[in-house]
């Protein structure tokens, strides 16, 4: 049997088709490469949810973004292919098929010396970061789809993820304002709303919980939102709750909670 | 009157239905190639009654609440009936959809369903929702009314502000997390004794009563800053397994009481 390489074998054990030796020394392979045991669990987790995760029907917003992608992606390889124009001599012309196919076998010898050259031990090292980056990106991928989920079970799924990250870029910070501020679910919105919290020395994040308070009608979100800004001593916050104080449906509790923030926070 | 509505593969249907004062009735014959099984309904005004049964047809019964009187004026005027409600469904060869225009109406809408089915369901004023004998994931949203869910396997995400919220499960789905809000209302549920879950509970005001063992669990520390310095405080929630633990349900209320029950096996 051919001997499968690394990677190969690393999502092998993250299925479970390995037998109980080979796994274990995967394993200590691992290990041995600095990957600890907690993180290969999260991993297995992860390769699980991603089998298991329902695609479901994309929405036409999905739908729109993907084309508008699509056409972004379009439009820059043809900007790219305009700067090629001065070398399209090349295959224009004067070299025939078998110059090329020579060029081509030349390239690819010097590609295979220079990585034989640049050492083999580094490489099994380099993998790992690799697919260890890369699942993250993909945890990071998945999320963000399932924020789009026409399910709010599914994007509460979501947000629960991210328990799991230490910490969020930007696209997930943005995902998570939106839901915050425009998901259809009120608890969908609480639940990000907890999520957000988490991250809250970041000052996006900050003024993003200002800017939302606008935003909120549940009374719930209105009072938690209040809470936060007091235990965060943000005072940018009071002008925003001033203006909620002006709406004479408000709830009782939540009034009084506000009146509270804003004498706190003025 | 009753009409027939026949949704097949792929076919956008809409049927308009003009009706006087009296209740109206329509079936949905499901086609056995309708994708995912999911109901969506949002009543403008008026209660929902949704009943699982062993039949393939969605049957919707609606009836407007307050009966219009007819009375001549002394003048021998007689008022006209002007806006009669229509109720009609939509599929888009995957979700069923209905709805209702009713301007101004309080209409009830008594629905029964093919017992697997997912419901996605709102009323926004003056009525409770009601869900019995369904297998599958139930969204409801219900500012200012109650919600009550009976008999169901599978999973909910529900919330409501000025009502109660009561559920009674026989089976959850598992790896499915769970929620349930109610800002001024009680929150009474009822999960089967063995049942594996991390419940998170919350009530500003109210109390938190259970019967089932909680294990508590580590809280997870929360970050605040505060004048550029770190606090790190614990998150303010009640956390315990339940069994071996398992997904998160998450139950809050702030004026509310939670009283979390194990359901009784009926031997």
């Amino acid at each position: 049997m051919k001997k499968k390489d690394p990677k190969e074998k690393i999502i092998d054990l993250l299925q479970g088709n390995l037998t109980p030796e080979e796994a274990r020394e995967v394993i200590s392979g691992l290990e041995k490469d600095g990957i600890d045991a907690g993180e290969l669990e999260s991993l297995r987790r992860i390769s699980h949810l991603i089998e298991s995760v329902n695609p479901g029907e994309p929405s036409s917003d999905m739908d729109r973004r993907f084309y508008e992608m699509l056409a972004n992606e379009e439009n820059e390889a043809l900007a790219a292919e305009k700067s090629l124009i001065g070398k399209r001599w090349f295959q224009a012309s004067s070299f025939n098929v078998g110059v090329r196919i020579a060029a081509g076998i030349a390239l690819f010898l010097l590609g295979w010396f220079t990585a034989s050259w640049s050492g083999q031990k580094s490489n099994t090292d380099r993998e790992m970061a690799d697919v260890s980056n890369k699942l993250t990106d993909l945890k990071q991928t998945l999320v963000l789809t399932m924020m789009q989920q026409n399910s709010s079970l599914e994007r509460i799924k979501a947000v629960n993820m991210l328990n799991e990250f230490d910490s969020a870029d930007e696209r997930i910070i943005g995902s998570l304002l939106g839901a915050l501020n425009h998901d259809e679910n009120d608890n969908v919105r609480l639940l990000s709303l907890e999520a957000l919290i988490r991250y809250s020395s970041n000052p996006a994040v900050r003024e993003g919980l200002v800017t939302s308070i606008a935003n909120q009608s549940s009374p719930m979100i209105q009072l938690r939102l209040a809470e936060v800004m007091v235990a965060l001593n943000e005072r940018k916050a009071a002008p925003e709750f001033q203006k909620v104080l002006m709406n004479s449906g408000l709830n009782y509790s939540v009034r009084n909670k506000i009146k509270e923030a804003v004498t706190v926070l003025l | 009157m009753i009409k027939k509505l026949i949704i097949s593969k792929f076919l956008l249907l809409m049927i308009a239905i003009p009706v006087l004062c009296q209740g109206e009735q329509l079936i949905i014959n499901l086609s056995p190639s309708l994708k995912n099984r999911i109901f969506i309904f949002e009543n403008q005004k008026g209660s929902i009654r949704v009943i699982g049964y062993d039949g393939e047809d969605i049957v919707v019964n609606a009836t407007p609440r307050f009966r219009e009187t007819e009375k001549s004026g002394s003048d021998g005027m007689r008022r006209i009936e002007q806006n009669p409600f229509n109720i009609y469904a939509e599929t888009d060869g995957s979700t069923i959809g209905l709805y209702s225009r009713a301007i101004g109406k309080t209409l009830d809408f008594d629905i029964k369903i093919p017992r697997n089915f997912s419901l996605k369901l709102k009323s926004l004023d003056n009525g409770n929702i009601q869900i019995t004998n369904i297998n599958g994931e139930i969204e409801v949203e219900n500012a200012n009314g109650d919600i009550s869910l009976e008999n169901i396997s599978g999973s909910s995400v529900l919330s409501t502000v000025y009502g109660k919220i009561s559920a009674v499960f026989r089976e959850v789905k598992p790896d499915s997390p769970m929620m349930f809000t109610s800002f001024e209302g009680n929150i009474t549920l009822e999960f089967p004794p063995a049942i594996n879950a991390i419940l998170k509970m919350k009530s500003g005001t109210g109390e938190i009563h259970t019967d089932f063992d909680l294990v508590p669990v580590m809280r997870q520390p929360v970050v605040k800053n505060v004048e550029n310095t770190k606090i790190y405080t614990l998150e303010d929630w009640v956390a315990g397994k339940i069994n071996a633990g398992g997904p998160e349900i998450i139950i809050k209320s702030y004026n509310g009481n939670i009283t979390i029950r194990k359901k009784q096996v009926i031997k």
